[in-house]
């Protein structure tokens, strides 16, 4: 019995590590570029404008309130919804740089990322078909 | 669903008036301007003009607490000052900012802001253009902030900082923004560092300057006006950043030119030769919050001899972020070497982020004058308010 239930949460905890890690950042399958975390970091912070092959870079985020987001936004970029605002707003009124796109859905990302390789997308890996290409996972 | 949202945009944007569109924009969420901006992307006319919509506010209310001398100047720039009776006309205030993408290399951006003490008056703030070169080389030309401290560039937006105003010991000068151009060079740098070089070159004339005509020569008739002209402006930005660590190093340099005029006389002094330093050293990891500042102003009277004064500028900022709450303490100190003008302000505030783009904010200053001029006053502040960006 006390075997069972070990094995129970262990699973869970198993579950619960994939429930964490259920974050993708994608890319067009065309774009070739090296992306790394810090990369990514870069793109979403507005640090970077271009990937690595000097192709311009579009971050694209799901709404505000969006879970995806929220989650992307504190283990990508150790920031909540508030601090990456409040960081924006900084380089969006000093013209330092271009807000990060939104989308309404995530289906909406994986559609338009599929069609730009300008773009660069989080959604949820539950979202994730052939049609985009996965460059990081959180 | 967002597809063809993004379809029906796309229709609407070749068909219909973007300025109409993004106006539209504006007032709706931001997300349609956003899909808007996607669909010039996407569309096989990618980079095809779009107008992007942004804007602050700030309502603050304040009013001042002292036995005597009972004005407190706290926005240098525009010359906004409390009393001991509560106004709301000082610092409150609203941008609206548009940017307009030309080309994937060329876009426009012009800021408009209202304040109180101008009677809501909107005024073009900024207008430039930023054409991106390289990658790592940018070009921008028109009307920008002057950026001599390290919160000069977003000084009108409360949203960006947990003060109700960048310390005004500090935020001091007459001259606020230029017009001429900014030359931008990023790059990344090993070990994760980002570093950003700005160099700029302009003038600006302000025939009535509002900080000269309040408070540097009391008007001898109401046809006085006091201007203020910085001539062959000059200045370099160093920015580098990592992480939660930044770091800003600058220096400007520009002829400083007095005018008078009155009924009776009109006076020019000759220029004076100035020069500007500043550093500062800032963390933020998230819950600490270290920001510090220090500047040093010099002016040269006699250029041969290397006659000058000089005034110094510094401040000292905690906080500490508590989920939505930031409790803060600053010390701020501005002392210039004549010892005509001297004063101090401790502040203790708190932000609450009670909303995404919504902040409420409190503080209470206690500013001290040690100077010999009557630049600032032995004046307790309190004031509070909300700052937005939408």
């Amino acid at each position: 019995m006390k075997t069972i239930a070990y094995y129970t949460t262990a699973f869970l905890f198993t579950l619960s590590t994939y429930v964490y890690a259920d974050i993708a950042v994608i890319v067009h399958p065309n774009n070739t570029a090296n992306i790394n975390a810090s990369e990514i970091a870069k793109i979403f912070l507005g640090k970077k404008t271009r990937f690595d092959n000097l192709s311009k870079a579009i971050p694209l985020l799901p709404p505000i309130g969006n879970q995806t987001r929220i989650n992307f936004l504190k283990y990508a970029l150790s920031k909540n919804e508030t601090q990456y605002s409040s960081y924006w707003s900084r380089l969006i009124f000093t013209g330092k740089a271009s807000p990060p796109l939104e989308a309404a859905t995530e289906e909406g990302i994986i559609n338009m990322v599929s069609k730009n390789e300008h773009l660069i997308g989080v959604v949820d890996t539950s979202y994730i078909n052939e049609s985009v290409k996965v460059v990081g996972t959180y | 669903m967002a597809q063809s949202r993004l379809q029906n945009r796309r229709f609407l944007g070749y068909h219909s008036n973007h300025l109409i569109e993004s106006l539209f924009a504006s007032v709706i969420p931001r997300k349609i301007a956003v899909i808007c901006l996607i669909g010039s992307f996407i569309s096989d006319h990618a980079y095809a003009s779009d107008v992007w919509f942004n804007g602050f506010a700030s309502i603050v209310m304040g009013r001042t607490y002292a036995d005597r001398n009972d004005t407190l100047l706290v926005d240098y720039p525009a010359g906004g000052s409390y009393e001991s009776k509560s106004t709301m006309q000082t610092e409150t205030l609203a941008g609206l900012q548009m940017l307009s993408i030309i080309n994937e290399d060329l876009n426009a951006t012009v800021q408009v802001v209202g304040r109180g003490t101008e009677e809501f008056n909107a005024s073009i703030e900024w207008a430039y253009f930023t054409y991106e070169m390289t990658p790592e080389w940018k070009i921008q030309g028109g009307r920008k902030r002057l950026p001599l401290y390290f919160y000069s560039d977003f000084f009108d937006l409360g949203y960006a900082y947990h003060w109700i105003r960048p310390p005004q010991d500090n935020y001091t000068w007459q001259i606020f923004n230029y017009n001429g151009i900014n030359v931008i060079y990023n790059t990344n740098i090993p070990d994760d560092w980002v570093l950003q070089i700005n160099a700029y070159y302009g003038r600006e004339d302000s025939p009535e300057n509002p900080f000269n005509m309040r408070s540097l020569r009391p008007p001898a008739s109401r046809f006085y006006q006091s201007g203020e002209n910085w001539k062959d402006i000059f200045g370099t930005v160093i920015n580098a950043s990592k992480g939660p660590v930044e770091f800003r190093i600058n220096h400007m340099s520009a002829e400083r030119e007095i005018t008078e005029k009155a009924l009776d006389h009109e006076k020019k002094d000759a220029a004076n030769h100035i020069q500007f330093y500043g550093a500062s050293l800032n963390y933020d990891d998230g819950s600490l919050i270290v920001l510090s500042e220090l500047n040093l102003y010099q002016e040269f009277y006699d250029t041969t001899t290397g006659d000058h004064i000089y005034w110094e500028t510094w401040l000292i900022s905690l906080g500490y972020r508590i989920n939505d709450f930031i409790p803060h303490v600053t010390h701020s100190v501005f002392d210039s070497e004549d010892g005509q003008e001297r004063h101090e302000t401790l502040s203790l505030g708190l932000r609450w982020d009670f909303h995404p783009s919504v902040a409420f904010k409190i503080q209470g200053d206690k500013t001290r004058d040690y100077g010999n001029g009557s630049f600032s006053s032995n004046t307790d502040l309190i004031s509070f308010g909300f700052d937005a960006v939408f």
